[in-house]
């Protein structure tokens, strides 16, 4: 574990001072349960102020949709306990879906709601007169501890998301900077890999930022900023891998990349890895120009000159949507929109913000987590055990946590042990510490050893999970109240029993989820070849904006996947993301051109609709046909031959299918020698 | 002046009710000067927002207060 810096005390000590804070209102308040206070603001706290507040927002919405449920139901349905479960369970697997549907920080307004109804409704269920009491004091506690959590975290020396954003982003810039380099320049096979799931897996951390970014009420500026940024990341990933490809292609079939374009990409490269300069518009100037100037000598074979066409667009798309980064994190870093500025790259709309769902896993995981809920509450009624309910709602509990991961096996084994561990620690606080105590003043000191530690381990990303999961049930299970009445038995009857109850939503999880990473990563490249196969066809409604960030949301979210498989032979992603954003371009390019070349291009759209047709009927990954291959080559000489940009792009686009669909492919006899014009 | 509010048949305290109109002011207040630009010279803005709501729960109180008696 790393040395904790005065940042993560502070969190910790602040974090502290809240939930004492909160304790002590609750209690002078004479509320029923402080505890939940307590422990409500060690749920919302985060070591960003504006994440907390994001947190806070919706958890008290949810907390409040929740509660409102039980006040409505519990009464309604109390002599028919079936039906009440069937309700409980429907409620909560359908605002869990909900919450998975939504990748915001919002979803938690649903995720709460899902788990609020079930720990307010069942422990009601003996006495449903009360069930409006425990819901006005859950909500009043809850809603307590969550103010004490933000004033605190705004008040007292916060931190703030923009001012940690800086830093962040400089890493996230330097990650991308690397892999262009890399991918320009290569320096060691081994590393592109890598390099591209680092850039993937930070965009999606970006996206998590922004959100959180936006409740940090001092820059609605840098909000709009950061998401311009993002955007054009998020385009770099499929211009650096398509240039990866060509410059890869190049390589491999004749030896070495020309001398004159080796020159360029070493320019291009060193300009990346330079920071920031008030002059580098006019560096990114000269750069196109000498770009844009470069024409593969009459030496080079054909098909070599093809490709190194394509890398020329691509190198001329890098270099803008650089220079538009570099210029936005300079605008971020100052704080202030440039009025004057105007991005250079223009070629996709990027303001779309579709997003890739896979409806179906969504729907299991969510009917999972209901149907555990059902059985939990017709197991816990038929045993007729007392200390039930606290096993069914922790169980629905974990359950919902860890809903939308793939494998959610290992994260409920955590959650588990460190249950147990939060069991142990509140059990010598209550039994051997805490009977010393007979005033505020002193509980608070003797409750400061184990959640200050917890505060802290909650500052360290690895252990947030943890620290969260052990400040929230010490909180819990420690059940500070008005009067010590600690009482050995019904202490280790109520905790024995949530216990159970994670167990069992582990065993639940283990049989119902064993599928993992593999069937998402399936699922998500199926989906592509999907979408790939109805856009080359051209029956798609959608138009182009949301296609392009469907695709690039979906890349977001195979990456950590690939990464944590470690395995992409079945497909690396970039491949189907190549083929997209040719296919886009064709059909662009197809209705500025006419006669045989729009023909042609036609029939390579068809092909590559049916080549993808054909991998999703067959559910593997095929070899493309000769066929198309010989159609590509038609269409390419055909657009070979027209002069015009659209004529330009289309050919660079044919030659992007043909390297992505037959990478290692030699190249297209030159029937005709002429040289491009 | 613990009077309660009655919302069809609900009973929330009064000094709830007062919280909410002070947030309304609260609001009133943030967006002028916002719009203004004074926040530019607030060091400490959540202080300063905090401040600003006690004094509005303050003020609707005594304001409330002063039109009872």
């Amino acid at each position: 574990m790393s040395a904790f810096s005065w940042r993560d005390w502070l969190f910790s000590g602040k974090t502290f001072a809240a939930a004492i804070l909160a304790l002590y209102i609750a209690l002078a308040l004479g509320l029923p349960r402080p505890y939940w206070a307590m422990s409500a603001v060690y749920v919302v706290s985060h070591p960003l102020s504006g994440a907390t507040r994001s947190k806070a927002l919706y958890r008290t919405l949810g907390t409040l949709l929740g509660a409102s449920a039980a006040v409505w139901f519990v009464p309604a349905l109390i002599d028919a306990p079936l039906i009440l479960s069937a309700v409980v369970a429907l409620w909560t697997g359908t605002l869990l879906y909900l919450s998975m549907l939504d990748r915001t920080p919002r979803s938690y307004v649903f995720m709460l709601a899902a788990y609020s109804l079930p720990l307010i409704a069942l422990p009601a269920v003996n006495n449903p007169q009360g069930v409006f009491d425990i819901a006005v004091a859950r909500s009043e506690e809850i809603i307590l501890g969550i103010i004490c959590a933000s004033l605190v975290a705004a008040i007292v020396l916060p931190t703030r998301v923009s001012q940690a954003l800086n830093g962040r982003l400089q890493a996230w810039m330097n990650d991308a900077a690397d892999w262009a380099a890399e991918v320009l320049v290569p320096t060691d096979a081994s590393k592109p890999a890598h390099h591209r799931h680092k850039l993937a897996s930070d965009i999606l951390a970006l996206d998590l930022f922004i959100t959180q970014m936006a409740y940090d009420a001092e820059n609605r500026e840098q909000v709009g900023l950061t998401r311009e940024l993002r955007a054009r990341m998020g385009m770099l990933l499929p211009v650096l891998s398509s240039l990866t490809g060509s410059l890869g292609e190049i390589r491999s079939q004749h030896h070495a990349v020309p001398d004159t374009l080796q020159t360029l990409l070493q320019h291009i490269a060193s300009w990346i890895k330079q920071p920031y300069a008030p002059d580098m518009a006019m560096q990114a100037q000269l750069l196109r120009q000498q770009v844009q100037a470069y024409q593969p000598g009459p030496e080079v074979p054909h098909w070599i000159a093809l490709l190194a066409t394509n890398a020329r667009a691509r190198m001329l798309s890098l270099i803008a949507l650089w220079q538009d980064c570099m210029q936005l994190q300079a605008q971020i870093r100052a704080g202030e929109r440039d009025a004057r500025w105007q991005p250079i790259y223009a070629r996709w709309d990027l303001t779309s913000k579709a997003r890739h769902y896979d409806y179906g896993m969504l729907w299991f995981s969510a009917g999972s987590a209901s149907l555990f809920t059902f059985i939990a509450c017709v197991l816990w009624r038929e045993l007729g055990w007392a200390d039930g309910a606290s096993a069914v709602t922790l169980g629905a509990v974990a359950c919902c946590f860890f809903a939308a991961l793939d494998e959610p096996v290992p994260m409920l084994k955590i959650f588990f042990r460190w249950t147990v561990v939060s069991i142990v620690i509140s059990a010598m606080w209550l039994f051997a510490v805490l009977p010393l105590s007979h005033e505020f003043e002193t509980l608070a000191v003797l409750l400061a050893p184990p959640f200050l530690l917890i505060g802290l381990l909650i500052t360290q990303p690895r252990y947030n999970l943890i620290g969260m999961l052990l400040g929230v049930n010490t909180a819990t299970f420690l059940g500070v109240q008005g009067v010590y009445d600690a009482n050995f038995t019904s202490f280790f009857n109520g905790n024995l029993a949530g216990l159970a109850g994670i167990l069992f939503a582990l065993i639940w999880t283990l049989v119902t989820r064993p599928f993992g990473v593999e069937l998402a990563k399936r699922r998500l490249i199926q989906s592509s070849w999907r979408d790939l196969a109805r856009n080359a066809a051209g029956d798609h409604e959608d138009d182009y904006r949301h296609l392009t960030a469907r695709m690039l949301d979906r890349l977001g979210q195979l990456m950590p996947r690939l990464a944590a498989s470690g395995d992409d032979s079945f497909s690396d992603g970039f491949r189907e993301l190549r083929v997209g954003f040719s296919t886009l371009d064709l059909q662009r390019d197809e209705h500025r051109l006419q006669g045989p070349a729009q023909d042609a291009i036609h029939d390579v759209l068809c092909g590559v609709a049916s080549h993808y047709d054909r991998a999703l009927a067959l559910a593997e990954t095929t070899t493309a046909s000769e066929q198309l291959r010989g159609q590509i080559d038609v269409a390419i000489e055909r657009a070979r031959h027209i002069d015009s940009a659209a004529a330009l792009e289309a050919q660079n686009a044919l030659v992007e299918i043909r390297t992505s669909l037959f990478p290692g492919a030699t190249g297209p006899a030159a029937t005709v020698a002429l040289q491009e014009g | 002046m613990n009077a309660e509010l009655d919302i069809y048949g609900v009973f929330l305290p009064g000094l709830l009710g007062m919280m909410i109109i002070a947030w309304l002011v609260l609001v009133v207040v943030k967006w002028v000067l916002e719009k203004t630009g004074f926040y530019k010279l607030v060091w400490h803005r959540s202080l300063f927002n905090l401040a600003l709501y006690v004094i509005a729960l303050g003020g609707t109180f005594s304001l409330l207060h002063g039109l009872q008696s």
